[in-house]
């Protein structure tokens, strides 16, 4: 009987996952003949993530938007560095996983990557994954891999004025520039009063 | 200072990770790095606090843990200087999640710097919490963030909207207290709180129907005159992308625009002309422009209808379609799905186009082609579209094949104009592709076999060709199997042939090396074999010169380790051996399974119950009592006589051949006692409820053709082992009848009688009678104590008599021992037997009860069986 029932466990399920395909199915009509309900259930155009990854699969930054916790932020990294590394040069830049979208775009050894809904425009966040990367050519000056390992946070920062709770905040490319500037000479200011200080302890303790 | 905090730079400990040549060094450098972050952080370091902090983010990236840090965070963020708030804050958002506890311990940090004079810092907070916020945090500080939307550097004002949005999403009550501070973004000139003032202005209406109207009432105009400036804006070397101002911002009007003209025409009608120009004077040769085509493509289907406007849409997705850009085509795939509710017929031209995607080298673009197709399919075009995916269905990858097999089969089931043409494509489907074929998939298509009574011959044959060259599709060999089990004879005599058919040769003895194969193979399956030994049983009747070879066959799996298999081959092997007359009845051909019965049940089962009902009716081969019960409910059709196969539905047969039990108690439907479907499983399972009267006449028939009675009587027989009594003579006996005639709505003389119940003949065959007396204990309603009383009305005496009863889950049942094992002849002297049953559902199932005797007569083994389903009500 063991067998009997293992056997019918293996039916069953999978059974059960067409169940699951006619449902998101009907779901998917259901949402197209009715739009803004859809709308209004959905959370509506933001980015859920954004990842950089190296062709030898290794992160470069990730930021998330939505709530992913610590084990399942390196399942979903895992996962699709196997989907998108694999993926062959002339394909579209869009890949569909678990019911999302990852926009991809590989700029030499790097490899950008944003993952939206399924509703989303795919082409507008080709062009916003540009946009960053247009930025941070201009911060660098011809950005490479290196510069974004060693200054990570830089590209973080970059990043933070770009996009902001997973929707775009500036399009303006000078403006972002102006931005991490104008915080940079702050940090840089308070690194040479530091010093400043600390001479002065330096010479006074003397 | 600490000999260990003063350690490496940050640039350093980079250069030493990547300097690693194995994992293992890596993982030595990691561990050194975190002791002495670690060792600062137990000292309280804070000159080089940043500095480690930046190392951890770094540590976290390349995988290792870091919670030990998430302190280290707060610290800096509560520091007075901007650098440490700056990589404080980024580690916040890095190193935490918004689940953390941690993360309530920010929120005052949060609030203050809200409040900070230093716009930066403020910028930063706003940042974080726009990232990272909980619902809590949400609510505790709105208020800045509302405030902040005035704020007087416009930076902080598109931050602060960002971070609404946010804050309408974790908590929609708040929706209103930002409405007016939104609308205010919207007459702003910078780009950065443009685009974020609409998108605020968007989510907005997505959360609140009253946004939504005010926005409606307030905006559509200014936005439209908006868009228009921003198309008709001059060269701004700035935003410009492609020679196209800003299409960020383009984007996000259009998709506001959406949002407003949805199910309002005044205000559709506002936007007609914006959205003309829109999708007329965008060049469409770079991304960006295509991006704003894409967008005002959606707004134009989904806004309210202009068919000048949706042509031109339609239009341009036909352009996006013959585009050699991958992407592009592959959006306008997206979108012509959506495009199909609004303008199926418009879709339909492109379907030439659409195929061809289906056949398309990039996996992601197959699967929406592949499901357009899907949506595109009618009762005209479905034959040749069918036909180029069988074809395509040969030549595509392996990881394709399951997705377009299953679209496949649903398309040929929904549309299929006849049956031929089903069986068709299903064979090719099952030969190309069988080991992707999901289970009802082919259920249903032996249902179809099974009521297409010209086209059986023509089926075996077709299978049986289809077997010699894809013998390696498991669902393929299934359906064969079973099919040449059931028609074997037309296989060999070519009955029924049809004018397209080329004729064949087979002889007996192909036809059972077809099932020897098969039940030989490494690869079958316990369901494969399972049929394989069934239509080997039916096949020694049909063939009796192979009847020999077919028993050596059987015999061979009597030391299966499969019980399943071994008693399959055992039963088997004995009726053959020993039950030569009445084999031929036994193995009559299936009566015809019911269509309607089996897709009504396919189609119920999948919204109704889900899987937890599924599951119920899983555990039952579990839920009886009995183990050596159990295997009876998978064989009840084939190897006891007194209770036959039809007693159902062909539905029914399907599943208990297979021992799944996909189906709900649909059949059951005369019983008022059953409560919903699906809960009174055992009833389902043992097939016997309440058919349609009809339906069981004529499968009795069918199956007991050598007999002359009349088909009532026939179905009295049957369907009623306690009938027989009835037509005897005891009135009391009659109840019974009615009651599984009727269902259990025959009123029961129990009324009125308290604890005491009537004793019903639970059991009766030719000469075989078993009585149940049944008492209660007061107090205990669920328990019910069964006299049994075993009588034989035959000249013989019955040695070795072993009673053996099974129940459902719900009940327990403890027997206790015989009175004695032999039962005299004649009716001199009986057995009695006491059985005490506790019923879990007491008042809402009646008692239900699969029994067995076995006895020997004059030194052979007997073995009858039946289930008791006429219990008085209340047990």
């Amino acid at each position: 009987m063991e067998v009997v029932k293992s056997m019918s466990q293996k039916t069953l399920s999978a059974s059960e996952s067409d169940i699951g395909s006619v449902v998101s199915m009907v779901d998917r009509m259901a949402g197209m003949m009715d739009c803004k309900k859809a709308l209004l259930e959905s959370g509506g155009d933001i980015i859920h993530f954004v990842l950089l990854i190296s062709r030898q699969g290794k992160v470069r930054l990730t930021k998330w938007y939505s709530p992913y916790s610590q084990k399942e932020r390196t399942k979903v990294i895992r996962e699709l560095s196997g989907v998108i590394l694999t993926r062959g040069p002339k394909l579209c830049n869009f890949v569909e996983w678990r019911g999302y979208k990852i926009i991809y775009k590989r700029y030499a050894s790097l490899y950008f990557c944003m993952c939206i809904d399924q509703d989303d425009n795919e082409l507008e966040v080709l062009e916003m994954i540009h946009h960053y990367v247009e930025i941070l050519d201009r911060y660098f000056g011809s950005v490479c891999e290196l510069d974004l390992i060693f200054n990570f946070h830089k590209a973080y920062y970059i990043l933070d004025e770009l996009l902001l709770a997973g929707e775009l905040q500036e399009s303006s490319k000078k403006t972002v520039a102006r931005l991490i500037a104008a915080q940079d000479s702050l940090v840089e200011t308070a690194k040479e009063q530091a010093t400043i200080i600390s001479n002065m302890i330096g010479q006074a303790t003397k | 200072m600490n000999p260990f905090s003063s350690g490496t730079r940050l640039r350093d400990m980079i250069r030493a990770v990547r300097a690693c040549k194995t994992a293992a060094e890596e993982r030595a450098v990691i561990r050194k790095e975190c002791a002495a972050i670690r060792a600062a952080i137990s000292e309280n370091d804070q000159d080089y606090r940043h500095r480690n902090l930046a190392k951890l983010m770094f540590i976290h990236m390349l995988g290792y843990p870091t919670h030990f840090g998430q302190m280290e965070c707060l610290k800096l963020i509560a520091a007075a200087g901007f650098p440490e708030k700056r990589i404080g804050y980024l580690g916040l958002m890095l190193l935490l999640d918004e689940r953390q506890e941690v993360l309530m311990l920010v929120t005052n940090s949060l609030k203050q710097d809200l409040n900070h004079s230093n716009q930066y810092i403020v910028g930063l907070a706003l940042c974080a919490l726009g990232n990272i916020c909980s619902a809590e945090m949400a609510r505790d500080l709105a208020p800045e963030v509302e405030r902040l939307l005035q704020f007087r550097d416009p930076n902080i004002r598109k931050k602060a909207a960002l971070c609404s949005i946010r804050i309408i999403k974790k908590v929609p009550d708040l929706a209103e207290n930002f409405l007016n501070a939104a609308a205010s973004l919207l007459k702003e000139k910078h780009h950065g709180v443009l685009i974020t003032g609409v998108q605020l202005c968007t989510d907005l209406c997505r959360v609140s129907e009253e946004a939504l109207e005010y926005f409606r009432k307030k905006c559509t105009e200014s936005m439209v005159k908006l868009l228009k400036e921003v198309v008709n804006s001059p060269y701004m070397p700035e935003y410009d992308i492609a020679g196209i101002a800003d299409p960020f911002l383009h984007i996000r009007l259009l998709r506001f625009l959406r949002v407003l003209g949805q199910g309002d025409a005044d205000a559709s009608d506002l936007m007609n002309d914006i959205l003309a120009q829109v999708a007329t004077k965008t060049e469409s040769n770079k991304n960006a422009g295509n991006a704003i085509l894409y967008e005002c493509v959606e707004t134009i289907m989904s806004i309210e209808d202009n068919s000048g406007l949706r042509v031109l849409a339609i239009n341009i997705l036909g352009r996006f379609l013959s585009n050699r850009d991958n992407n592009i085509r592959y959006v306008a795939l997206n979108m012509l799905m959506k495009a199909i509710t609004v303008d199926g017929q418009a879709v339909q031209r492109h379907r030439v186009t659409i195929l061809e995607c289906v056949k398309d080298n990039d996996a992601s673009i197959r699967k929406r082609a592949l499901e357009l197709v899907y949506l595109l399919v009618n009762d005209t075009n479905v034959m040749p579209l069918v036909k180029e995916l069988i074809e395509y269905l040969e030549v595509s990858d392996q990881d394709f094949k399951g997705e377009l097999t299953a679209k496949i089969c649903s398309i040929v089931e929904k549309f299929s104009p006849e049956k031929i043409w089903y069986i068709d494509q299903m064979l090719k489907v099952l030969s190309e592709a069988g080991n992707f074929v999901k289970a009802e998939v082919w259920h249903a298509l032996i249902v179809v076999i099974s009521n297409a009574s010209d086209l059986h011959g023509y089926t075996v044959r077709s299978l049986y060709r289809a077997f010699q060259t894809s013998s390696e599709q498991e669902s393929l060999v299934q359906v064969a199997v079973w099919c040449i089990g059931e028609y074997g004879e037309m296989l060999v005599n070519n009955v029924g042939m049809l004018n397209i058919e080329d004729p064949i040769t087979v002889t007996e003895s192909d036809a059972v090396d077809i099932i020897e194969i098969a039940i030989k193979r490494h690869s079958s399956d316990l369901t494969t074999q399972a049929m394989c030994l069934i239509a080997l049983l039916k096949l020694s009747c049909r063939f009796p010169s192979c009847s020999q070879r077919i028993q050596e066959i059987i015999v061979q799996l009597k030391g299966s380790l499969l019980l399943e298999l071994q008693q399959r081959s055992i039963e088997f092997s004995s009726i053959i051996e020993k039950h030569q007359n009445i084999r031929s009845t036994l193995v009559e051909r299936m009566p015809v399974l019911d269509e309607a019965t089996y897709s009504g049940k396919r189609a119920g089962s999948l919204p109704a119950t889900g899987p937890t009902s599924n599951a119920a009716s899983l555990n039952l081969p579990n839920g009886v009592a009995k183990p050596s019960a159990a295997p009876l409910i998978d064989l009840l059709d084939l190897s006891s006589d007194d209770v036959p196969a039809p007693s159902s539905s062909g539905g029914d047969f399907l599943q208990d051949l297979l021992g799944v039990d996909l189906s709900q108690a649909a059949s059951l439907s005369g019983t008022s006692q059953a409560p919903k479907s699906g809960t009174d499983v055992l009833l389902d399972l043992l097939s016997i409820g309440s058919p349609p009267a009809q339906s069981s006449t004529s499968t009795a028939d069918i199956l007991s053709p050598g007999q002359d009675n009349t088909s009532v009587s026939t179905l009295q027989r049957i369907s009623s082992p306690s009938s027989l009594s009835a037509q005897g003579s005891s009135p009391a006996q009659a109840a019974p009848m009615m009651d599984l005639l009727d269902g259990f709505s025959s009123s029961l003389p129990v009324a009125g009688n308290g604890l005491t119940y009537p004793s019903i003949v639970a059991f009766e065959s030719n000469s075989l009678r078993i009585n149940f007396d049944f008492s209660k204990t007061p107090g205990n309603p669920q328990a019910t104590l069964i006299q049994a009383k075993f009588s034989n009305s035959s000249p013989n005496v019955y040695t070795d008599f072993i009673f053996q009863a099974a129940v459902p889950k719900f009940l327990q049942l403890h027997l206790d021992p015989a009175s004695g094992n032999t039962l005299p002849a004649s009716g001199n002297g009986s057995i009695t037997q006491s059985l005490r049953v506790t019923n879990n559902q007491h008042g809402k199932k009646p008692l239900v009860m699969r029994i067995r005797i076995a006895y020997k007569v004059n030194g052979k083994d007997t073995l009858e069986e039946g289930q008791i389903n006429n219990f008085p009500r209340d047990l």
